[in-house]
């Protein structure tokens, strides 16, 4: 089995579940059928989305504690994922922090924290899923959420672009690296979602901000097609295709 | 950006009602954590806070101009469900239309649902709403078990008619000025079918109208009628009374009888933009009136409906509140006890008709007994009317307030834009009781909302900035 086809009964591991992206995805997993268990800092945010997806579901949902700067931590958290699911077939990694680029700009230590956050973590939980999957010989697939940002470096973001943009080449090396074993390596590549992150920043409503339920279809569809790399909403694979294009001695003039 | 001490984030949005009248701009916070909902509540940085729903409120009770509006629709999560009861634990989020995804396929509806299922179950509560049953199962509250209360003081307590019952009392139909309500427990009805059994019937003038109202009430669980404002003379008051009945399996063709809860797909409509001018203005007003009222005589009879177009009409339009234009508009709603309805229902009309107003949708209905409290309603008639905000509306609306006032009436605060403070005390005898309750578990006044503070619904003087 080298994807997610149909969803149905596959057992999937959810960490950082309780940010905007990973909710709205965990309610269609549930609604198709998928076994879950969600891995979150906040245990009693944790708790009460896996008792609202049992009762979507029809299925029982998991949690346990999960730690992202904790790297040490993080094959404890998996087993215990799959000492809970009774297996694994897929690892959703959907943690991060936008971070405040002014902030980072004055505090290397705050910049560091957002570099740790969305690539040093995500590559650690990442890594270690990979080889467990290899492990486990079943296939099985590994998704994780880049973004847009991590396609260009840009003035207004370029700390949590550039995190983004180290994770989507770990991906890349990781999904060749896991091809032969019959594991598949999703990159998922948003462009603004309305969720917390964001909220505030001007941009919600506005006609460049996706909502969390839609992305997360479009991740569903991705996965049960085994997809490697989604841009979500679509036009994004567009409108970084022509952003990449620009050359540098241009674009560093851009106000965008 | 700013955030608040946790890095919570807020913007400064534009705020209204669904009736698009009046507008502010305020502080907006989106809670998805219950940590979050709790900073808010308590939080130093604004001195009064306001829990949103969906915003289907008509006026301005559903926003905070000064402090900040706390938008709800994120914590919505299923808490716990018995299949045997039907009792259903949920986040005050939820919406109507999630609980019917839900539930409908599984064989439940909701016990009482107003005409729009984009409204959360805390606002809701907080609306004590009403629907097309009342005369036989009252208000939403009334199938409500226990609440989760989050308190000015940042105490979380449960209510229920048992256990605190003030506070219970006091925050079905409290417009979310007694705290937020972060759970509730509502009390689902099992269902055989999507579907309804509608019988239509009309009317030729306001006697037989509420004649018709008055002899079917008593054996249809489902009624309502839609009323011609424009209709004058002999025909004043005509409409078309439906009646509703839930669907039994064995009144469904064959075909459908084998999956009896499949929902009817429905057609979707948008208003895109906003209507110039308004759509709907008096002439297109008063041509759909007379075309509706004749194509609806000629259904007249029993036919079957898919349940959610029967229920909710309007929702197959998003954004409806467009058509009315830019300035907006006021829904007025008011009930009056049975012994004065025919009279101030004529004056109402004659009244329209003599300023040239007419009202786009107009519906009436019979309610049974009240809950109490700041409840809207109780037993009688209600008349429901929308008018686009016009020069001298208003004035006009005043009028038709001390006809409801003096037939022993009162408005309903959802759609509430403008009355006034002394209007609403009059109207409202129980005020001082609920009144009594907020000082209590809100002794600084932190639940507030532009209603409530034009209103005057606080112990301390509280003025609109």
């Amino acid at each position: 089995m080298s994807t997610l086809q149909g969803l149905r009964g596959r057992r999937i591991c959810l960490v950082g579940s309780t940010s905007g992206i990973a909710r709205a995805l965990a309610r269609q997993l549930a609604s198709r059928g998928a076994i879950l268990h969600l891995g979150a800092r906040d245990l009693e945010e944790a708790g009460r989305d896996a008792r609202d997806l049992e009762l979507r579901g029809g299925l029982p949902v998991g949690f346990s504690r999960f730690e992202a700067l904790d790297l040490a931590s993080h094959p404890v958290f998996l087993e215990e994922a799959r000492r809970q699911l009774g297996g694994l077939d897929c690892v959703v990694v959907a943690f991060g922090i936008l971070g405040d680029q002014e902030r980072a700009r004055r505090d290397f230590a705050y910049a560091r924290h957002v570099m740790e956050m969305n690539y040093l973590a995500p590559a650690s939980i990442l890594s270690h899923a990979g080889a467990m999957l290899e492990d486990q010989g079943t296939g099985g697939m590994l998704v994780a959420l880049g973004s847009v940002a991590g396609d260009r470096g840009r003035p207004s973001n370029y700390t949590y672009g550039s995190a983004k943009a180290g994770l989507h080449a770990y991906l890349q090396g990781l999904r060749g690296r896991l091809a032969p074993a019959g594991i598949r390596v999703l990159t998922v590549k948003p462009g603004p979602v309305d969720t917390p992150m964001t909220f505030g920043m001007g941009f919600p409503g506005g006609r460049l901000t996706a909502r969390p339920e839609a992305v997360a279809r479009d991740i569903v569809r991705a996965m049960d097609r085994g997809n490697e790399v989604l841009y979500t909403p679509c036009h994004w694979s567009l409108i970084m295709g022509v952003l990449k294009a620009i050359p540098e001695s241009i674009f560093k003039r851009m106000k965008i | 950006m700013t955030k608040t001490k946790a890095g919570l984030p807020v913007e400064t949005r534009k705020l209204e009602g669904w009736g698009r009248y009046p507008t502010a701009s305020g502080l907006v916070m989106r809670p998805e954590k219950l940590s979050a909902v709790r900073e808010a509540v308590t939080s130093e940085r604004w001195t009064s806070v306001l829990a949103r729903g969906l915003g289907r409120s008509y006026g301005d009770p559903a926003f905070n101009p000064e402090g900040c509006t706390l938008f709800t629709e994120r914590l919505d999560r299923l808490i716990s469900f018995d299949p045997q009861s039907g009792w259903l634990r949920a986040e005050g989020g939820l919406s109507f239309r999630s609980i019917l995804d839900l539930f409908l396929p599984r064989g439940w509806f909701l016990p009482v649902t107003p005409g729009t299922r984009h409204v959360t179950l805390a606002g809701a509560l907080a609306c004590d709403v009403h629907g097309k049953n009342h005369h036989r199962d009252g208000s939403l509250g009334r199938h409500a078990g226990r609440l989760r209360m989050l308190l000015a003081s940042g105490e979380e307590v449960e209510c229920s008619a048992k256990e605190r019952p003030e506070l219970f009392h006091a925050t079905i139909g409290g417009m979310g000025l007694t705290g937020l309500i972060l759970e509730a427990e509502l009390r689902l009805v099992p269902i055989q079918t999507a579907m309804i059994r509608q019988q239509v019937m009309p009317a030729g003038d306001l006697d037989s109208l509420m004649a018709l109202l008055e002899e079917h009430d008593t054996r249809v669980p489902y009624s309502v009628a839609w009323l011609d404002t424009v209709a004058q003379g002999r025909s004043l008051g005509r409409g078309v009374l439906l009646l509703g009945q839930h669907a039994q399996v064995s009144d469904l063709p064959v075909a459908h009888a084998r999956n009896p809860l499949r929902r009817g797909a429905g057609l979707r409509a948008c208003v895109p933009v906003e209507a110039p001018g308004g759509l709907l203005n008096p002439t297109t007003i008063r041509a759909f009136n007379s075309t509706y009222f004749n194509l609806q005589k000629r259904k007249a009879g029993e036919s079957l409906i898919a349940l959610e177009p029967y229920f909710y009409p309007l929702d197959l339009v998003d954004d409806w509140n467009r058509m009315y234009g830019r300035s907006g508009f006021v829904q007025y709603q008011f009930v009056v006890p049975a012994s004065t309805a025919r009279s101030t229902l004529v004056g109402v009309l004659e009244a329209c008709a003599r300023k040239g107003l007419a009202s786009f949708l107009s519906v009436l209905k019979r309610f049974g007994p009240g809950a109490g409290n700041l409840s809207f309603p109780f037993e009688g008639y209600t008349l429901t009317l929308d008018f686009p905000v016009v020069p001298g509306l208003f004035e006009f609306l005043d009028e038709l307030d001390r006809m409801v006032l003096e037939a022993g009436g009162r408005l309903y605060l959802a759609k509430d834009a403008r009355m006034n403070p002394a209007t609403f005390r009059a109207m409202y005898p129980e005020f001082p009781a609920w009144l009594e309750v907020k000082r209590q578990v809100d002794p600084h006044d932190r639940f507030r909302s532009a209603q409530s503070i034009r209103l005057g619904m606080h112990s301390q003087e509280v003025l609109s900035r």
